[in-house]
């Protein structure tokens, strides 16, 4: 099955573009494979419907942003109770190694997925989508200084609780 | 919610939040299908919305009176109604519980504010409620039987 | 903390979606559309093509259908979640009413017990 219509592939070309942002947004915050993939694609439907009225590459990455941050908040707002439920191994694809240190890492990673949400998504939407902290305001429509304030003490207790985990053996 | 908590969030070291709207209400109801559910599904069928939001502090005194202040200057509206206010200087407890009146002489809403010196507990269930389905439902799933009176009545001054 | 906000990069960076994201979301745009595809010719005059048609009609209707069934059990994980969440406000709220419950009948006691020595 083939969408031959300019307009279509346009929008594929935008779904190759943006995929790996959309669901690797959803995925941090669902910590579900099938489910952030589910989210990402009703994200990108949206997109179709609303692609007349994106003006530029600019607003349709903005636009994504915004709608998948939105929609992942929602769900695990409605559905997740956040003390509860564990902090569930997500599958993890293999990274050629780097000399990194996987563990370290996937400690990182856990670690990013207990802070409670609102501070979740903006350390998300700061060292995963590398946006500035005024950008990251107006996505989310908060106060420049709470998106700070926010960060500042997200990084604290994260790497507070970093270093206490490097300390524990773990084998 | 009727009340904004941004702030409190802020400020806690631990956060629950319980955001059922209506749709997740009834998307739940239709599992709720366990003889001891019943009870429960007929109260969660009616409802608008249950959240609660839970904020744990680490130590005592980081958030303030002002804070729980801002969140009952929130409830002073003609709708709402203080029903029970209970004030336990010895160990700092606290609890109130709000009524919202609705048109049909039902309950519209409840708002229960529980704070204590490390966590301030705000549950808003929206929807109607009979006095009826309060005092029911007790026991099993931790509403207790709790006396509603027929009218709202003043708010009771707890023993200072 | 430059240290470690550089290995929070490192860590959230974006992962890929499965191979075939892409076509499994333009196929549900097409069903939305309606529109499976446009065709410079009409079937009609090339009947080959029809049975091309049929065959993707066919394939892509299976497509919907397991898409349907994945559906379903995604509303039934979310319907017994929103159950558990449901279930847990329920309890919160009867421990935090208990509270004040406890505290008024605490209150009524001491006030019976002014009342008898005056």
């Amino acid at each position: 099955m083939v969408l031959v219509t300019q307009s279509a592939a346009v929008f594929a070309e935008l779904v190759r573009e943006h995929q790996a942002m959309v669901f690797s947004i959803a995925l941090r915050f669902l910590r579900d494979r099938t489910v952030a993939e589910e989210l990402a694609q009703d994200v990108f439907l949206r997109l179709y419907r609303e692609l007349p009225r994106l003006e530029t590459p600019d607003h349709v990455k903005f636009w994504l942003r915004k709608v998948v941050v939105n929609r992942a908040m929602d769900y695990v707002r409605s559905v997740h109770r956040r003390r509860e439920v564990a902090l569930q191994e997500v599958s993890e694809p293999t990274f050629a190694a780097g000399g990194r240190d996987p563990l370290l890492e996937t400690s990182v990673r856990k670690l990013v997925a207990s802070l409670p949400n609102e501070a979740r998504m903006v350390i998300v939407l700061r060292y995963q989508e590398e946006m500035e902290p005024h950008e990251i305001a107006e996505l989310l429509g908060l106060p420049l200084a709470t998106v700070k304030s926010r960060l500042r003490r997200s990084l604290v207790l994260l790497r507070a609780k970093a270093q206490r985990l490097m300390g524990v053996p773990t084998r | 919610m009727p009340v904004n908590l941004d702030r409190l969030a802020a400020k806690a070291s631990e956060t629950t939040e319980v955001t059922l709207n209506q749709r997740t209400l009834q998307l739940a109801a239709r599992f709720m299908n366990d003889e001891d559910d019943l009870e429960a599904r007929e109260l969660v069928k009616k409802l608008k919305g249950i959240y609660v939001r839970s904020f744990e502090f680490d130590k005592p005194g980081e958030y303030s009176q002002a804070d729980v202040e801002e969140v009952r200057a929130q409830l002073k509206s003609p709708i709402w109604e203080k029903i029970v206010r209970v004030h336990s200087k010895r160990d700092g407890e606290n609890a109130e519980v709000y009524f919202k009146a609705d048109s049909t002489k039902q309950i519209g809403g409840l708002v229960v504010i529980a704070a204590d010196p490390r966590e301030l507990t705000i549950v808003h269930i929206d929807g109607p409620l009979d006095p009826s389905d309060i005092d029911k439902l007790g026991g099993d799933f931790g509403v207790p039987r709790i006396e509603v009176p027929p009218q709202p009545k003043p708010a009771k001054e707890g023993a200072r | 903390m430059k240290d470690f906000e550089q290995e929070l990069k490192r860590a959230l960076r974006r992962w890929d979606p499965p191979d075939s994201f892409r076509e499994r979301v333009l196929a549900r745009v097409a069903a939305e559309q309606q529109q499976p595809w446009r065709r410079a010719v009409s079937l009609r005059q090339r009947p080959m093509l029809r049975w091309v048609a049929v065959a993707a009609i066919v394939v892509f209707g299976a497509g919907k259908l397991s898409y349907r069934a994945h559906e379903h059990r995604l509303e039934e994980a979310s319907g017994r979640a929103a159950k558990q969440q449901v279930m847990l406000a329920l309890r919160i709220t009867g421990n935090k009413l208990r509270v004040a419950q406890k505290r008024v009948k605490s209150v009524e006691g001491e006030d019976r017990k002014v009342g008898k020595t005056l």
